[in-house]
C-alpha cells in the first residue's frame, strides 16, 4: 500500500513538474508533453482505482486535476505594481422602499416559485422516463437542485418585461402543482 | 452590444445577484463544512481522557450493554446505540438518543461522549444553528443555490481559456480578488458540483419524497422510505437482553473483510426491539451495509445496500461523498484545500462586489468583521468549553456581531481587516492554552495532538504568509 502510495505521489509530483516546466519555457502546445502528463495522471488513477476501488479512483481523479490546476495557477502568480488606494466617499447606506420590495418578490420566486417548479418538473420528467421507484428517486435527488439552481439562474438573468413575465410563468406553475398535489 | 457580449454581461448579472443572496451564508457553511470534514478528529481531540483501543471483546461490549439496559433502565430510549472501535476513532461508546458513554476496555463505563464544540461546528454547517427541521432545508437550498452559482459563474467568465492559469496579485484589489475567485472556482468546479449536489441532498431528500409520494403514492411517506432504505421486521418476542456478541461474531461470515462501525437496538425495551449492526466495506462509497438481527441474535436480512439496487447505492454514497470519508487521510486533506477554497470563493465574490462599487457604506466596514468574526467566534467559543466548560451558539454570534460592530465605529476596511486577524491568531492561542490546561496528564495522546499540531501548523503558516507577504509587497513599487 506504502509503495503504491509513493508511486501515485511520484507520477502526480512528475506531471505537475512537467506542466510547470511547459509554463516556465512558454511553450504554448506540445503534443508529446501534454501526452505524457495525461499519461501520468491516468497512470496515477488506474493505482488508485487499483488499490482503493473503481469509485475511489474516479473522485480521486476529481480531486488530483483541481488540486494539480490550482497548483499551477499558484506557480504563475505574477506581481503587479502596487496601486495606490485612492478613497472612495462613504455613503450612509439609504434603502429605498422601491427597491427593498423589487429585490423581495425576486428572492421569493428565486427561493418559492423556482423550487416548487423544478422539483415538480423533475419528479414528473423522471415519472415518465425512469422505470422503478428507487431509481426515479435517485434521479430525483440529483436532478432537482441542478435544475432549481440553473431556474434561478436564468430567472435572475432575464431584464425588464422578460423577467416578469417568467415571474408571472412560474407562478402560475407551482400555483399549479401545489394544486394538483393538494387534489391527488 | 453582440448577443455573446450581452449573454456575459447578464449571467454575470445574474450571477452577482445569486452571490449576493446567499454569500454570507455560503461563507459560514464553507467555513465550519470545511472543518467538519475532520468532525471525527475534532470529537476524538475534545474527549482525550477516554480509552483508546482497536482490538475489543464483543462479548466483553456485549455483558456492558445489557448491564447498561438494566442497571440505567430510567435513560433508555427507543433507539440504542452500541459504537465500536475503528481506525479513525478508536473507542467504543455506549448511547441513548441525547447522551452517551465510552465503555473501557474492560467493559466499565468511561466518561461522557458528549463534544459540544465539535456540536457547534457540525451543527452551523448542517442547520446554521437553526430549529433543525428548518435548517436542515435552508443549507440544502444553499447547495441548490451553490449550483446556480456555478452553472452562472461559469456562463459570465469571457476569458475562461485565457485567463485559465493567471494569478494577478498587489494589482488593483479588484484584479487581484477576481482572479483569486475565478482561479479556485473554474478549477475547483468538478469538486464543488459534487459537494452542491451532495449537500443539497440531506435536507431536500425529505421535500422530495413528500412531494413523490403525494403525487405517485398516495401520500404514504412510510412506504416509500422502505422502499429506498428497506423495511423493519416486525417482531413481539419477550423482552431479555440483546445478544450484540453473538451478532459481531456472525459478522466476519456475513460480510467477509468489513469493519463493523455501529450497532442500533430499535424500539429498545419492547417486544418489537431488534439490532441492526452496520458494516463498512472496504473500497466501497456506501456508508454501511446493514444487518439485521433478532434479540437473541439470529440472523434475520440484510439491507442489502452493498450489492442491491445501483439507485440505492447512489443515495447510499451521498453522505461518505460530501464529507471525504473515505480514502484515508489524503482524501480529507484534499477535501479541507478545496473546502477552504470554496470558502475563500465566498468571501472573494462579495469582495469584488464592495470593490466595484463607486462609494463606501457601512456594508464594506460589516463585511471584513463578519469574514473575520466567523472563524475567532469559534475559537472563542472553544476558549470558553475547554477554560470554563461552558460553551453555546450565541458565543458564536455574539463574536460575529461584535466584531461587525468594531468594522462599524472604526470606519476603515483595512484597519478592521489587520486588527481581526491579529486577534483571530490571539484567539487561536488562546484556544490552544485552555485545551492545554483541560487536557493536562492525557495532553499526550495522539487523540489530543493531532488537532493541536494542525492548529500549531496553521499558526506558523499564517506568520510565514504573513513575512512572503510583505516582502513581496515591499518589492512591488507603489505608482
Amino acid at each position: 500500500m506504502i509503495l503504491t502510495l509513493t508511486l501515485i505521489s511520484l507520477l502526480v509530483g512528475i506531471a505537475i513538474y512537467l506542466v510547470f516546466g511547459l509554463w516556465r519555457q512558454k511553450i504554448r502546445s506540445s503534443l508529446r508533453i501534454t501526452a505524457a502528463i495525461f499519461g501520468l495522471l491516468l497512470s496515477s488513477s488506474y493505482l488508485a482505482i487499483r488499490e482503493y476501488g473503481v469509485e475511489f479512483g474516479v473522485i480521486y481523479f476529481f480531486l488530483i486535476a483541481s488540486a494539480l490546476a490550482l497548483t499551477i495557477v499558484a506557480l504563475n502568480t505574477q506581481l503587479k505594481t502596487v496601486q495606490r488606494v485612492i478613497p472612495k466617499d462613504i455613503h450612509t447606506v439609504n434603502p429605498s422602499l422601491k427597491s427593498a420590495m423589487h429585490h423581495s418578490w425576486n428572492f421569493v420566486v428565486v427561493i418559492l416559485m423556482c423550487l416548487t417548479s423544478s422539483l415538480f418538473v423533475t419528479i414528473y420528467a423522471t415519472h415518465f422516463f425512469i422505470q422503478g421507484t428507487v431509481a426515479q428517486l435517485a434521479s430525483i435527488i440529483i436532478i432537482f437542485p441542478i435544475l432549481w439552481g440553473t431556474l434561478a439562474y436564468v430567472f435572475l438573468m432575464l431584464e425588464g418585461r422578460k423577467r416578469n413575465l417568467a415571474s408571472a410563468a412560474l407562478t402560475t406553475l407551482s400555483s399549479l402543482f401545489i394544486a394538483t398535489a393538494y387534489i391527488q | 452590444m453582440s448577443v455573446a457580449k450581452r449573454f456575459f454581461s447578464q449571467s454575470l448579472n445574474a450571477h452577482k445577484w445569486l452571490g449576493l443572496l446567499v454569500g454570507a451564508l455560503m461563507y459560514l457553511i464553507c467555513l465550519s463544512g470545511t472543518l467538519a470534514v475532520y468532525f471525527e478528529e475534532l470529537e476524538r481531540w475534545e474527549q482525550p481522557h477516554a480509552e483508546e483501543y482497536l482490538d475489543y471483546d464483543p462479548r466483553v461490549l456485549d455483558e456492558a450493554f445489557n448491564r447498561f439496559l438494566i442497571e440505567q433502565n430510567e435513560l433508555v430510549t427507543p433507539h440504542m446505540y452500541l459504537t465500536l472501535p475503528t481506525d479513525v476513532v478508536p473507542r467504543a461508546g455506549i448511547s441513548t438518543e441525547q447522551q452517551g458513554w465510552y465503555l473501557n476496555k474492560d467493559g466499565s463505563t468511561g466518561s461522557s461522549t458528549a463534544h459540544p464544540f465539535t456540536d457547534l461546528i457540525t451543527d452551523l454547517h448542517i442547520y446554521l444553528h437553526l430549529p433543525e427541521a428548518w435548517g436542515v432545508i435552508v443549507v440544502s437550498a444553499l447547495g441548490a443555490m451553490l449550483l446556480g452559482l456555478i452553472i452562472s459563474g461559469l456562463c459570465s467568465h469571457r476569458t475562461i481559456v485565457k485567463d485559465a492559469f493567471k494569478f494577478r496579485i498587489f494589482g488593483s484589489k479588484q484584479l487581484e480578488q477576481t482572479d483569486l475567485h475565478n482561479r479556485l472556482s473554474v478549477w475547483g468546479a468538478p469538486f464543488h458540483i459534487m459537494i452542491a449536489i451532495t449537500g443539497a441532498y440531506f435536507g431536500l431528500a425529505m421535500i422530495v419524497l413528500v412531494a413523490y409520494s403525494q403525487l405517485f403514492n398516495d401520500g404514504d411517506v412510510n412506504d416509500l422510505t422502505k422502499q429506498v432504505f428497506g423495511s423493519e421486521p416486525e417482531l413481539n418476542l419477550p423482552v431479555n437482553g440483546i445478544a450484540i456478541g453473538s451478532m459481531l461474531e456472525q459478522m466476519p461470515e456475513l460480510a467477509p473483510g468489513t469493519k463493523p462501525l455501529f450497532v442500533i437496538v430499535h424500539d429498545a425495551g419492547t417486544p418489537k426491539q431488534f439490532a441492526e449492526v452496520f458494516t463498512q466495506y472496504p473500497n466501497r462509497l456506501i456508508y454501511s451495509d446493514n444487518f439485521v438481527f433478532s434479540p437473541s441474535g439470529e440472523f434475520l436480512s440484510s439491507r442489502n445496500f452493498s450489492e442491491g439496487d445501483f439507485s440505492k447505492q447512489v443515495v447510499y454514497s451521498m453522505y461518505r461523498l460530501h464529507f471525504g470519508h473515505f480514502g484515508g487521510w489524503g482524501v480529507k486533506v484534499l477535501y479541507a484545500l478545496l473546502g477552504l477554497a470554496l470558502t475563500v470563493i465566498s468571501v472573494s465574490g462579495i469582495n469584488i462586489w464592495l470593490a466595484k462599487r463607486k462609494h463606501v457604506d457601512s456594508l464594506n466596514f460589516i463585511w471584513p468583521g463578519f469574514v473575520w468574526g466567523a472563524p475567532m467566534g469559534i475559537a472563542v467559543a472553544g476558549i470558553s468549553r475547554f477554560a470554563f466548560g461552558y460553551i453555546e451558539n450565541w458565543i458564536f454570534w455574539a463574536t460575529i456581531v461584535a466584531c461587525c460592530s468594531y468594522g462599524l465605529v472604526v470606519k476603515n476596511e483595512s484597519k478592521v481587516s489587520m486588527t481581526l486577524k491579529a486577534a483571530l491568531f490571539i484567539s487561536i492561542l488562546g484556544l490552544l492554552a485552555a485545551y492545554f490546561s483541560y487536557a493536562q496528564e492525557s495532553f499526550n495522546n495522539a487523540s489530543s495532538l493531532n488537532v493541536t499540531y494542525v492548529l500549531v501548523t496553521s499558526l506558523v503558516a499564517a506568520i510565514a504568509f504573513k513575512v512572503a507577504k510583505g516582502r513581496l509587497n515591499s518589492n512591488s513599487i507603489v505608482s
